[in-house]
């Protein structure tokens, strides 16, 4: 079974189009995400997680580090 | 290089009364991006190189010196004397000599287009999205709209649906970015008014959670993008519109 940040890092390559797994730790804001791609990309995470993540939870994650660590990762 | 071809890529887009849209050419351009950067300040351009890919380091570059070329026309100042400041949500202001300017603005970029909108006052927000096919609608119409809005977007297919969708997430984030509150706002708590949601390109809209504030709302799409302008009314301007003058 792959881990929580495996399959985080999967879903940022596939929604947004980012494969360098040292982004997961880059400041969000220095990613460049357009915030229709970011709520996107929350919904694909949802689905493949069951999880109920809002788009103004995400707001206040600083990193895609966050996002894992409220997945439990 | 020419001066017109470093200078052309941004010009008007639309006036609508008192609010000026502007229209960025975000092409990859390297001698125009070149140019752009020289006209940051330090500390903006600190903030072009932290951006960790080409794409939004082109956007911020580009969008920026086009924004402060027409802020120094508009307020009459020198490039030097302009600088920005941020709202707690990251909404930037302008302040020339150290002092917030008497100028609202917003940015907004998608793909190979950017919009810059600009008034004299009032909270002031812009969106452009082009029309990509990479969106799941139908489970972001889930997150994004309220009951009123899937049912509308629930009752059409095919292309209908396909710029319904653009329409109504550029309204509601032009909104959210005019209130400056990022998504800190959930946009399935306010809906587009009704005759929006059925073609029409301007309304007035109000939040449910703030009901004395007016806000104009048009929708710019055109066969390129989608986009949308939300400027606060002024309150004297409303009770006017109510006494018929």
């Amino acid at each position: 079974m792959a881990s929580v940040e495996e399959r985080v890092g999967d879903l940022v390559e596939k929604h947004l189009g980012i494969s360098d797994r040292s982004m997961l730790d880059a400041k969000a804001g220095e990613l460049g995400v357009n915030s229709m791609d970011a709520v996107n990309f929350l919904k694909a995470v949802n689905e493949a997680f069951g999880s109920d993540i809002s788009p103004e939870e995400a707001s206040g994650f600083g990193s895609l580090r966050d996002l894992i660590n409220r997945l439990g990762g | 290089m020419p001066a017109d071809v470093l200078h052309s890529w941004f010009r008007a887009f639309r006036e609508i009364d008192d609010i000026l849209i502007v229209h960025v050419d975000l092409t990859p351009h390297e001698d125009r991006e070149a140019h752009a950067i020289s006209w940051l300040d330090e500390k903006e351009q600190d903030r072009q190189r932290r951006y960790r890919y080409d794409r939004p380091r082109r956007e911020f570059a580009l969008c920026r010196a086009a924004l402060r070329s027409i802020l120094c026309s508009r307020l009459g100042c020198g490039n030097e004397r302009l600088a920005f400041g941020a709202s707690e949500h990251g909404k930037p202001f302008a302040l020339v000599n150290g002092t917030e300017a008497p100028v609202s603005f917003n940015v907004s970029h998608s793909g190979k287009h950017g919009l810059i909108a600009l008034a004299p006052q009032g909270r002031l927000g812009v969106d452009v999205e082009e029309r990509v096919t990479r969106i799941d609608l139908d489970g972001m119409s889930e997150i994004v709209f309220g009951p009123g809005e899937q049912a509308d977007f629930a009752s059409v297919g095919g292309r209908e649906k396909f710029d319904l969708f653009f329409t109504l997430w550029t309204l509601k984030e032009a909104l959210i970015k005019a209130l400056g509150t990022g998504f800190s706002l959930d946009p399935s708590r306010f809906e587009i008014p009704s005759p929006m949601r059925h073609g029409a390109r301007k309304d007035i809209f109000r939040f449910p959670h703030m009901p004395n504030v007016g806000w104009r709302l048009e929708y710019l799409g055109n066969a390129d993008f989608a986009a949308a302008i939300a400027h606060e009314l002024n309150p004297a301007l409303i009770r006017g519109e109510g006494e018929g003058t």
